[in-house]
């Protein structure tokens, strides 16, 4: 992911910034004629305006998503106990596919009566069909459960799928996932470090990364989404989408050759918004065709995670941007 | 037109060119193709002794061995050989030509032996004791004697032909493999009660395989599995088999041992070499039959076992100072063979006193079954003689597997995700083309935009191919994770090449290339490293998922992104 991006924009050395910031010093003042006179667009110079004079205001809108974020999440833990609420694959549990035309509602009513204890959920799945959820895990209960499927839907042996996870198990995958996702995040924490080899815009492209995770996570939840095996594997790709932006933009700026940092922002939105997009239009699309459960999650966060990442980029990221390198110069 | 020359003889471009036809030899696509491949052979069948073999294990699928015709008639479909097979009589002779040579069969009689109500006297030889005298001395010899014992009537009966012993499936059309949830079948992820040393769990696959090979299953996925906090596992995977078959096959492990007294005779593992199932040494024991005991019947049955030589040494030892008892006009030992599974005895055996203090190694196992009616009693005996052959067949584990998932995929469901996922990506690649077109407006850049995203693919799936990988769910979203990272990279490139300017690009573009190459590749190791962990996280169910990312982002790297990069560099030029 940052493979051909860092080769071509890959000059951020303190060198480079010190130059270019001088310059910018002097530009800044004559900002306005220096727009005008490069730039005629009606558009493009609209924006630029507007950026450079409101853009402290803008990140009150990321930090603002943020806070509800992280109060969801608060009210998440303190109503269930965890962050997440998970599926059979990660705290146990059967879940019976069947992709034929039964409703789900009766479903649900029949099987609730019979297995009262069992935490029976009934879903429908788009295109037709239906996952049904269990938390009993022993092979007689299980057997009894498949009878009663097939039965509602006149189903034959071949035409559902049945998995099972023992509770152990599950907890474990949960455990180790969640560590792998540290141990990405921190990784790629590192490999972001050593690119820029300076901390302030480093730790700004994480903390838009971590954000963007946080908040896809609480849309996660208010959705009421189960979190699978697959979803967390999705997380751990969101950060790489994520970052992707991020470095973009950070290595625009911090290496700019046209000149203000306003500039070389809105330079980098055509391309950031061009990757965002093809991005949430694949996912969108798979998100509202697939049949398979193991997609669909994959897809919405992923889908999700991109939109979202869009604001924490270009309102958190690039205005604290401009504002520390501003200050910098101001200082040094 | 020169521009099209510049672009095919760039060194990147003919790179990847080259690894294109690789992928495409590698996955051999033929969707045109006919019939049925052979998927396993059945031990003892007819086809076995026609000398047709079972598929290697390590082929390619498309050198799987096809059955082309049966006796002159074609067969296209699954449910033509099911018919063509369903009409053939007894002896008769088969003509099964296949994609290799042509077979001769001759067709056998499925025989039924069923148990009737009515009982018959049948003449059985016995060795007993007497008191004969000989030369003017009393002396106890042992003699032959015929006896008339009631037996369950048995009726042979022919039930129609016996099947050829051939698994099939449609002729693969493709290298590309099926992982489970796209083919059907099942997974069960067992785990060891105590960890095994890496011999142990070599020998408990080993003779897992053979069991499931017995049971004419070859077509599997049979491995350990070591997870992050270094817990172990065996991972089953069998297609186009139901649960309940793998359950019995797999889930009633036992970690088994027989004990006479305090002392073990034989233990799982290594000491129960063979269990007869077959009708020549298993069955109602023909010696003591059905007899009527107070107001129901009790039938006797019995199997033959094989030993190891150690294990019938050490039988021999321990018997050696046993007394002989007299039971029911038989002798037997006065202790007990205590059969234990898992810690908890499940059976008593009474030894036969031949085998005092003799190191024998094929035993014969006998014991009971009661019921109201005579047919209960056969019926009962005949369930508790399998469930003891079981217990010794799969109790010849040395430790306790626990049943920790088990997935049973609809081979149905399969079917329709894969569709399902064909359509989804074919909309996607066109909405990705769409919002491509709309941003830059020229075929010249949306073209070689969706040929490389094309490729990429393309290059992955052929390595999937080359390397035998089962393309599941999770290693199918991979591919389109890491085309997602491709589709980014080309529009950073596009940009960068559009901004410069054709000249300034390309110089700039070698010059941060050298420059770069460390941050570069620390970059892209950073997020190898970082898949790395779901490799093996949660048993390695996610490693579909993991490995395709990993090697779509290494292909991307190193061969399609640069190849875009010099299309690019050169159309944009003029």
């Amino acid at each position: 992911m940052l493979s051909k991006k860092a080769k071509r924009r890959e000059e951020a050395r303190q060198q480079g910034l010190r130059q270019t910031t001088s310059a910018d010093t002097a530009q800044s003042d004559q900002s306005h004629v220096a727009d005008h006179a490069k730039h005629p667009s009606g558009r493009a110079e609209r924006i630029r305006t507007f950026f450079d004079q409101h853009y402290k205001q803008l990140m009150l809108i990321p930090t603002l998503l943020l806070l509800l974020a992280i109060g969801q999440i608060g009210y998440q833990i303190s109503t269930t106990g965890d962050f997440v609420a998970k599926s059979v694959s990660l705290k146990g549990g059967v879940m019976v596919t069947v992709l034929q035309q039964i409703d789900a509602q009766t479903l649900g009513r029949t099987l609730g009566a019979q297995f009262p204890d069992g935490g029976v959920q009934v879903d429908p799945i788009t295109g037709g069909g239906v996952s049904i959820t269990a938390a009993f895990t022993y092979p007689q209960e299980v057997e009894q459960l498949v009878a009663a499927v097939r039965e509602q839907g006149s189903l034959a042996e071949g035409e559902y799928t049945v998995e099972i996870v023992g509770a152990t198990l599950g907890e474990s995958f949960f455990r180790q996932t969640m560590i792998a996702l540290l141990i990405a995040f921190c990784f790629i924490s590192i490999v972001v470090f050593v690119s820029f080899r300076s901390i302030a815009p480093s730790l700004f492209v994480i903390l838009a990364a971590g954000s963007d995770i946080i908040t896809t996570l609480a849309i996660f939840n208010v959705v009421g989404y189960e979190l699978t095996t697959a979803g967390i594997a999705a997380f751990l790709m969101l950060i790489g989408y994520s970052i992707d932006t991020d470095v973009l933009l950070t290595s625009r700026v911090l290496r700019r050759r046209e000149g203000t940092i306003t500039n070389a922002t809105i330079g980098a939105i055509g391309t950031g918004l061009t990757m965002s997009f093809t991005t949430i239009g694949a996912t969108l699309v798979g998100l509202l065709l697939t049949k398979s459960d193991v997609l669909q999650q994959i897809m919405f966060i992923i889908c999700v995670g991109v939109a979202v990442d869009m604001i924490y980029t270009w309102l958190y990221n690039a205005p604290i941007l401009k504002w520390y390198l501003e200050r910098k110069v101001g200082h040094g | 037109m020169g521009r099209f020359k510049a672009v095919f003889t760039n060194v990147r471009v003919l790179v990847l060119l080259a690894f294109l036809i690789l992928a495409l030899v590698a996955i051999r696509p033929e969707p045109w193709r006919d019939g049925v491949a052979i998927r396993s052979v059945l031990k003892n069948s007819t086809a076995e002794y026609a000398g047709i073999q079972n598929p290697k294990p390590g082929a390619s699928l498309m050198s799987r061995e096809v059955i082309l015709a049966i006796n002159g008639q074609e067969i296209k479909t699954v449910a033509d050989y099911d018919r063509l097979t369903a009409a053939l009589g007894i002896n008769e002779t088969v003509l099964l030509k296949t994609s290799k040579q042509t077979y001769r069969l001759t067709t056998r009689p499925k025989l039924l032996r069923i148990p009737l109500n009515e009982t018959e006297l049948q003449p059985v030889e016995k060795v007993v004791k007497v008191n004969r005298t000989i030369n003017g001395t009393l002396q106890e010899i042992e003699e032959v004697v015929t006896e008339m014992v009631e037996l369950p009537k048995i009726r042979t009966e022919v039930a129609g032909t016996e099947s050829l012993g051939i698994r099939v499936q449609p002729a693969p059309t493709s290298n590309l493999r099926k992982g489970l949830d796209l083919e059907g079948g099942t997974r069960v992820l067992l785990s060891p009660e105590e960890p095994l040393t890496a011999e142990s769990m070599d020998f408990l696959l080993e003779n897992m395989r053979l069991r499931l090979n017995n049971y004419g299953l070859s077509d599997m996925v049979l491995r350990s599995v070591k997870d992050l906090e270094g817990n172990q596992f065996v991972l089953v995977e069998i297609a186009g088999v139901t649960e309940e078959d793998v359950r019995e096959l797999l889930a009633k492990q036992g970690k088994f041992e027989a004990k006479i007294g305090n002392r073990t005779v034989f233990i799982g593992g290594q000491d129960i070499t063979y269990v007869c199932r077959s009708a020549e040494c298993s069955g109602i024991d023909p010696q003591a039959g059905c007899a009527s005991s107070g107001d129901g019947w009790m039938c006797q049955f019995r199997f033959s076992i094989a030993l190891s030589p150690g294990a019938a040494q050490r039988q021999a030892d321990i018997t050696q100072n046993l007394d002989v008892i007299s039971e029911n006009g038989n002798d037997y030992l006065s202790e007990k063979l205590s059969l234990i599974l898992d810690n908890q005895e499940v059976d008593q055996l009474s030894i036969g006193s031949d085998l005092k203090g003799r190191a024998v190694t094929d035993i014969a196992i006998s014991g009971s079954g009661t019921g109201q009616t005579q047919d209960q009693a056969i019926f009962d005996a005949l369930q508790n003689m399998k469930k003891l052959q079981t217990v010794l067949i799969t109790g010849s584990l040395p430790v306790k597997l626990n049943v920790v998932k088990i997935d049973t995929l609809s081979p149905q469901l399969g079917e329709e995700f894969l569709s399902n996922t064909w359509f989804v990506g074919f909309i996607s690649m066109i909405v990705v083309s769409l919002i491509v077109g709309f941003r830059y407006r020229t075929p010249w850049i949306s073209v070689p935009m969706v040929i490389t995203i094309l490729s990429e693919i393309a290059l992955m799936l052929g390595f999937a191919a080359l390397i035998r990988w089962n393309l599941d769910l999770a290693a199918l979203a991979g591919i389109v994770v890491a085309t997602g990272t491709g589709i980014d990279d080309q529009i950073v490139i596009t940009d960068e090449a559009l901004r410069g300017g054709g000249e300034k690009a390309v110089t700039t573009w070698k010059e941060k290339f050298k420059k770069a190459f460390f941050i570069v590749f620390v970059a892209y190791a950073a997020t190898v490293v970082a898949m790395l962990p779901l490799m093996f996280a949660g048993a390695g169910l996610l490693k579909g998922f993991a490995f395709t990312t990993i090697a779509g982002i290494t292909f991307g790297v190193l061969i399609t992104r640069p190849a875009y990069a010099a299309v690019i560099e050169r159309l944009v030029k003029e």
